[in-house]
């Protein structure tokens, strides 16, 4: 049976994978994959903890997460294909009409 | 340890499985291959143009809101699980809910966001 | 169930006017005219009307929301900001052909959300309302669809956005796990109970949420989206979310770290010291080197975020009190700046370069008076509201014994009185270029905006004991 611990060090891998991407791939799409990895590392850890304090209230905040993270994807694609027709590529080392 | 084993004997019967039939086709059966059975599908229309040509915008488009009223309806879920606890109040919530999703659900309507055709 | 609805009437009353506008758009022919800002702003006041009457009540609903006299001050802000935005945006939706109900329902739900994250008691719902407002305020960034660099800021903007929620939201995730509750005085009591020995897993939560907090109030090192965001936005966007944005996130990062968190304070308090030094002294330092106005503005806007770091950290009653004082000068100048250079932008010219002021005294004598009487505020002279705003933040820094932050504050205000005085001068002493700009006739809700912004700087900078006593009044309702 594993324990709480071993369920946070997951999600902490989890999260710091999704953390990772983000800086490390180059393509929008997959920056917004790693975003969404990190939202669903974080729905572990409330998962997890919800076991341990043996409440329901962890998956029912997952559903919120879920939706804000359904709602956030389809906010990021539609900006992302509004840049596509820009720019007609998915590098964000491309963008470069703004100084970072 | 012990739960582990049975996973283990059926992941080796599992690929062994696969590894047997596959390697007693290539063995038994007959090969002559000709250029209609290299193509991708055997069966159906000769493939027309390449797989990786570009999707519509329409079809993101649709797939996004498809992505959010889904989810959304994911909610009705614990709210039927809770249905005789919470009662009238619920009800009322869950009926403002679907009423908040059908404005925005007529507003993409109206936008013309799920017309599906080139008659524009 | 129904008679504790109260506290949430306000953002009733907006989120109603939203999907009004909403539901305006989807039935407007293409160019049609439709009077959707007006519609916003009857909501609003709605809003403000109900604000007014919940005052001192204490009102609150589903132990989530609760109509303090501290959110509902923010609350006033935050309405003001949303009327203010719509009046200045009028000219700017008509000139870009913006799609009219689409931006006016993306700002009112935007405010809905921040009204929602002022009262918010409750982690969870501080993060939904959070990703309300900036969902919202994403896609006004990107609204421009036909300019490269407005939807390339709304990218950069999204997932710098999306990356510092999910960090927050793992945050929220510890608290709830080691505290049992996500609601803010269960967890503060929570944590005033084993307050000896914090555990790791505590300030473990309490660093992401804190990098949460950072990233929307643009304070450094999590500024980096800011003047890209800011440039690419329409400036009465600009206006909203440099201000709307910042006075909600402030208002929920004060309810968290000073209520919520208060018992760890010796563990938060010196990184909040070195981040509001930070960003004090980035903003004003790279503000200086800044060739666009708006650009500036917006490392302005980074600097001003530092000083109400400064106030926080201070924490005392002043301190507080300060903290609502600084937002609403800070919001009502920064949304009069915008507002002014959303009317200054044409189609043919962006005009945003300083250089693009040169002269613009002998055009337009009233715009410049206007535009030097804000810059002036925001670089802190004394007989506007942005005097007496730095003026309260620091006395309370010294009373708490942050004088080096205090002396540090100071230098930086001095420092950037630097860039804003370049405008005026640009504005006043240079002859104008070959091609100065002309304003086309205002629109009479632009110029009243920019009139009743002009009047309450004055009013706060001349007369600031009322809204003080208000604001002293407020923060005792929470802590």
């Amino acid at each position: 049976m594993p324990s709480l611990n071993d369920y946070l060090v997951l999600s902490a891998l989890l999260f710091a994978i999704g953390a990772g991407g983000v800086f490390m791939r180059r393509n929008l799409i997959t920056i917004l994959l790693s975003i969404e990895i990190m939202l669903n590392a974080v729905n572990l850890t409330f998962v997890a903890f919800g076991r341990a304090l043996g409440t329901a209230d962890g998956q029912i905040i997952v559903f919120f997460v879920m939706t804000v993270a359904a709602a956030e994807a389809a906010v990021g694609l539609a900006i992302v294909i509004a840049l596509f027709r820009h720019r007609e590529s998915l590098n964000p080392d491309t963008f470069k009409a703004l100084k970072w | 340890m012990q739960g582990w084993l049975s996973i283990f004997i059926m992941l080796i019967v599992g690929l062994a499985f696969g590894g047997i039939m596959v390697g007693l086709g290539v063995l038994l059966g007959p090969s002559k291959p000709s250029p209609e059975k290299s193509a991708p599908y055997e069966c159906g229309m000769p493939a027309v143009g390449d797989a990786r040509e570009r999707q519509s915008v329409k079809f993101y488009l649709v797939a996004m809101i498809f992505l959010l009223f889904d989810i959304e309806v994911a909610f009705l879920y614990p709210w039927a699980m809770a249905l005789r606890d919470l009662g009238w109040p619920g009800f009322v919530q869950v009926v403002l809910f679907m009423g908040l999703l059908l404005t925005g659900y007529i507003y993409v309507w109206r936008k013309g966001a799920l017309d599906w055709g080139a008659d524009k | 169930m129904f008679n504790s609805l109260s506290a949430i009437v306000p953002m009733a009353c907006v989120t109603a006017a939203a999907i009004a506008a909403m539901t305006a758009e989807a039935f407007r022919a293409p160019r049609e005219r439709m009077p959707i800002g007006p519609l916003g702003i009857v909501g609003l006041i709605g809003a403000a009307i109900s604000t007014f009457l919940l005052w001192n009540r204490n009102a609150t609903s589903f132990d989530m929301v609760v109509a303090d006299n501290f959110g509902l001050f923010v609350t006033w802000i935050l309405i003001l900001v949303g009327i203010l935005s719509i009046a200045f945006s009028s000219p700017v939706v008509e000139r870009e052909g913006l799609p009219l109900g689409e931006y006016y329902a993306l700002m009112l739900f935007a405010t809905a959300g921040m009204i929602l994250m002022a009262m918010a008691s409750d982690l969870l719902l501080i993060f939904l309302a959070l990703e309300v407002l900036s969902l919202a305020v994403y896609v006004l960034t990107g609204i421009r669809r036909d300019s490269a660099v407005a939807t390339e800021a709304a990218m950069k903007y999204f997932l710098l956005g999306a990356f510092a929620s999910a960090f927050f939201l793992y945050g929220i995730a510890f608290t709830w796990g080691v505290t049992g509750s996500t609601n803010l005085t269960k967890i503060g009591a929570a944590i005033a109970a084993q307050s000896m020995a914090p555990s790791p897993m505590l300030l473990f939560a309490m660093g992401m949420l804190f990098v949460g907090f950072a990233f929307k109030v643009s304070a450094v090192p999590f500024h980096m989206w800011t003047p890209d965001a800011y440039e690419g936005a329409p400036p009465p966007v600009t206006g909203f979310m440099s201000t709307g944005v910042k006075a909600a996130a402030f208002a929920a990062f004060t309810r968290v770290f000073l209520a919520a968190f208060e018992p760890l304070r010796g563990e938060w308090a010196d990184v909040v010291w070195a981040v509001a030094a930070a960003t004090m002294i980035v903003g004003t330092v790279v503000g200086v080197s800044q060739s666009s106005i708006k650009r500036m503005l917006a490392y302005s806007s980074i600097a001003h975020g530092g000083y109400l770091l400064v106030a926080l950290l201070a924490g005392n009653d002043l301190g507080k009190g300060a903290i609502l004082f600084y937002l609403a000068t800070y919001a009502i100048t920064n949304l009069g700046a915008f507002g002014l250079i959303g009317l200054i932008e044409s189609r043919e010219r962006a005009n945003d370069q300083i250089s693009d002021y040169a002269g613009l005294w002998q055009q337009h004598p009233w715009l410049a008076a206007l535009m030097a009487m804000f810059l002036l505020s925001l670089g802190g002279f004394p007989p506007f509201g942005g005097f007496i705003a730095k003026y309260y933040v620091f006395i309370a820094a010294v009373q708490a014994g942050y004088t080096w932050l205090a002396i540090i504050g100071v230098l930086t205000s001095v420092v950037s009185v630097f860039f804003y005085l370049r405008v005026i001068v640009m504005m006043y002493m240079t002859p104008a270029s070959a091609t100065p700009i002309r304003v086309p006739s205002i629109p009479a809700i632009a110029a009243a905006a920019l009139v009743v912004t002009a009047v309450i700087v004055l009013y706060l900078g001349v007369l600031p004991a009322q809204v003080m006593d208000w604001a002293a009044a407020s923060i005792g309702t929470i802590f």
